[in-house]
């Protein structure tokens, strides 16, 4: 057991040194942080902008003399404009986990150590147990970076000071980011491990991606009769709520299909999670964290057992010398 | 000499075709993209259907209450609306199989190591270069075409839905530019791969480049959300009223390709916003980038170094 735990820590180690030494991990990073970066940026330009409009006319209405019940003031809650950046780590996020895998993987087989780790008695378990706690590891310490960079830039834009509250959500996000991007790392990592062809593993990874990413979600959203007119098909029709509830019923099962496809896809689950721990879904803004936990739990068991399934898999793939030639 | 030329030319053109169609990955994401067009089609149906059914319930309800009925939103909207995730798909799949495309056109040679061999064979490096490009257009315009006929097959299953003469030439130009914008990725990625040192770098870097201007540069100029991409119409809002969004989309319109695609394809396929003409940066854009794109591509297919191909990786 004891050599195990060296075996394994010895695998971490040397997959961590070589990602120090990498620039190209470097540079992932980066570009998800400039990502969200920028999401969060344009976000806060834009209510800022918003907000310098509505004092604005707030002036001219006192200057009139007139209400200020004509116009509605924004509302301001600081956690919704990382939605953008929420959003830049589930479609980026993912192909950064892709490409830590691809990489892990590449580096054992682009330098033929694989060879040699094999022909030792090393445990294809032991193996794979180490190259995943080196990749876990570093998707965490990306994204810690990322999200640090988050925090201080909404504390900059917000100038009010973040609550405890604020940074336990944000905590919370980050591990479920962790877990969401992992799942990627792991689907990669053991696709170049089990392909000839290293470049076939990468094209499929991809597909994955498109097909869990955008194409999942987009068929659910194409899907939601709401979606199809501006504004809302109920909105324009002036459909009173209830009556829209009784219209909604006639259509229970196509409602049922298009919500399946829609969480078919750990994408979903991430955002549907996310979005409620931020509050940026409007039912949940103002919300105290336990209920939503509670509520949002389906989704988070969706991320988390997304991700200890494909590891599982993954483990339980057997690395034989002959499919790295 | 002529005549020996156009064979060289056409020997690496054939070579080049059963190679390509040889890829189980390029099959995988041919047949990925024809079934998601098909997919399109039918989601544009399916959703139109359902608005329509929600209607007749909701104005027996609005009849029942005396209220007034407003019109059938699904009348009011054109047929070719119907094929609005199109756009999305042909960003998306489309942009990903011309790049997969242009990547294995280049790569497999290199990895197999036949550059010197082929170099030998060869008066110009032009004649490569043309033979490649020419294959590369070719197939990425028989994708356009199933798509084309897709869309054709749907109108003919559909006899309550007529297109009209300008209609039809509205879902021509909706091709044209939507080839335009896949090839665009595609001669950069066949660029990208004869220029790079390692195969990651050559199918990464095109990726990357997709990546900024789908996702990055929406939020950039004009505040729109990643997942907006997924969404014809969410794509479609209008630059936040304020300098800084303004100072940035006058810079960057002209390289923001994803969103000049979106514009055109709202405009062509009647979903958006009605301006005639089309805006000239729009479709400039587009034009321009595949131009350059199809130089970087000839240029950079011109000057690799044949007797030392392949990879370092």
């Amino acid at each position: 057991m004891n050599s195990v735990i060296k075996q394994i820590v010895a695998i971490v180690r040397k997959d961590l040194v070589e990602a120090k030494r990498d620039r190209f991990f470097t540079l992932l990073i980066s570009f998800l942080s400039i990502a969200a970066f920028i999401s969060l940026t344009s976000g806060s330009i834009a209510l800022a902008t918003d907000i310098s409009t509505y004092n604005a006319a707030k002036a001219t209405l006192l200057a009139l003399g007139k209400s200020l019940n004509a116009i509605a003031a924004p509302e301001f809650y600081p956690l919704k404009l990382l939605r953008g950046a929420v959003e830049q780590i589930e479609i980026i996020g993912a192909i950064l986990g892709i490409l830590i895998g691809f990489r892990t993987a590449m580096s054992e087989r682009g330098h033929q150590t694989l060879s040699i780790v094999l022909v030792r008695p090393v445990n294809n378990i032991t193996l794979m147990a180490g190259k995943t706690i080196a990749g876990i590891t570093l998707i965490a310490l990306s994204l810690l970076i990322v999200f640090s960079v988050l925090t201080a830039t909404l504390a900059y834009f917000a100038a009010i000071a973040m609550t405890a509250d604020d940074l336990w959500r944000i905590c919370i996000v980050w591990v479920l980011s962790v877990t969401y991007i992992s799942t990627f790392f792991v689907v990669a990592m053991w696709l170049t491990l089990s392909f000839k062809t290293p470049s076939t593993a990468l094209l499929v990874s991809f597909v994955l991606w498109l097909m869990l990413v955008l194409v999942a979600p987009q068929v659910g959203d194409t899907l939601d009769p709401d979606n199809q007119v501006a504004g809302g098909v109920f909105k324009q029709l002036h459909i009173p709520k209830a009556e829209q509830e009784r219209i909604k019923l006639g259509y229970a099962s196509y409602e049922t299909v298009r919500n399946g496809i829609e969480t078919a896809s750990i994408t979903k689950h991430f955002e549907r999670a996310s979005f409620a721990i931020l509050g940026i879904k409007d039912t949940y803004t103002n919300m105290s964290i336990a209920p939503i936990l509670h509520d949002k739990s389906g989704d988070i068991w969706g991320v988390i057992l997304s991700f200890f399934i494909t590891t599982l898999i993954a483990m339980s793939r057997k690395l034989t010398l002959k499919s790295q030639q | 000499m002529a005549a020996l030329r156009l064979s060289a030319t056409s020997h690496i053109a054939t070579h080049s075709l059963k190679t390509l169609f040889g890829e189980k990955t390029v099959w995988l994401f041919i047949l990925l993209f024809t079934v998601l067009v098909v997919l399109s089609a039918y989601l544009g149906w399916s959703a139109n259907t359902t608005v329509d059914a929600i209607y007749t319930d909701a104005k027996q309800y609005l009849l029942k209450a005396g209220n007034p009925v407003p019109p059938n939103p699904v009348m009011d909207s054109s047929p070719l609306s119907m094929l609005r995730n199109l756009s999305v798909y042909f960003g998306l799949i489309g942009v990903l199989v011309a790049i997969v495309m242009g990547y294995q056109l280049i790569a497999e040679d290199r990895k197999s190591g036949v550059l010197p061999l082929i170099a030998t064979r060869l008066t110009s490096r032009r004649e490569y270069a043309c033979a490649k490009v020419g294959v590369f257009s070719g197939v990425l315009a028989l994708l356009t075409l199933i798509s084309l006929l897709v869309c054709g097959l749907v109108f003919v299953c559909l006899p309550s839905i007529s297109l009209s003469g300008s209609q039809l030439r509205q879902l021509f130009e909706f091709h044209f530019f939507a080839y335009a914008y896949m090839a665009t990725f595609g001669l950069f990625a066949m660029g990208c791969t004869a220029f790079a040192k390692k195969q990651s770098i050559a199918l990464l870097t095109p990726i990357s480049l997709w990546l900024i201007i789908t996702f990055i540069l929406p939020s950039l100029m004009a505040n729109v959300n990643p997942t907006a991409a997924i969404n014809p119409i969410s794509t479609l809002v209008p630059v936040p009223d304020s300098a800084f969004f303004t100072i940035v989309h006058g810079y960057l319109a002209p390289i923001a390709l994803a969103q000049n695609f979106d514009a055109i394809s709202a405009q062509l396929l009647e979903y958006g916003p009605i301006l005639s003409p089309l805006p000239v940066i729009q479709w400039g854009s587009l034009i321009c980038a595949f131009t350059l794109s199809a130089l970087f591509a000839v240029e950079a297919i011109g000057r690799m170094r044949m007797e030392k191909g392949a990879f370092n990786e």
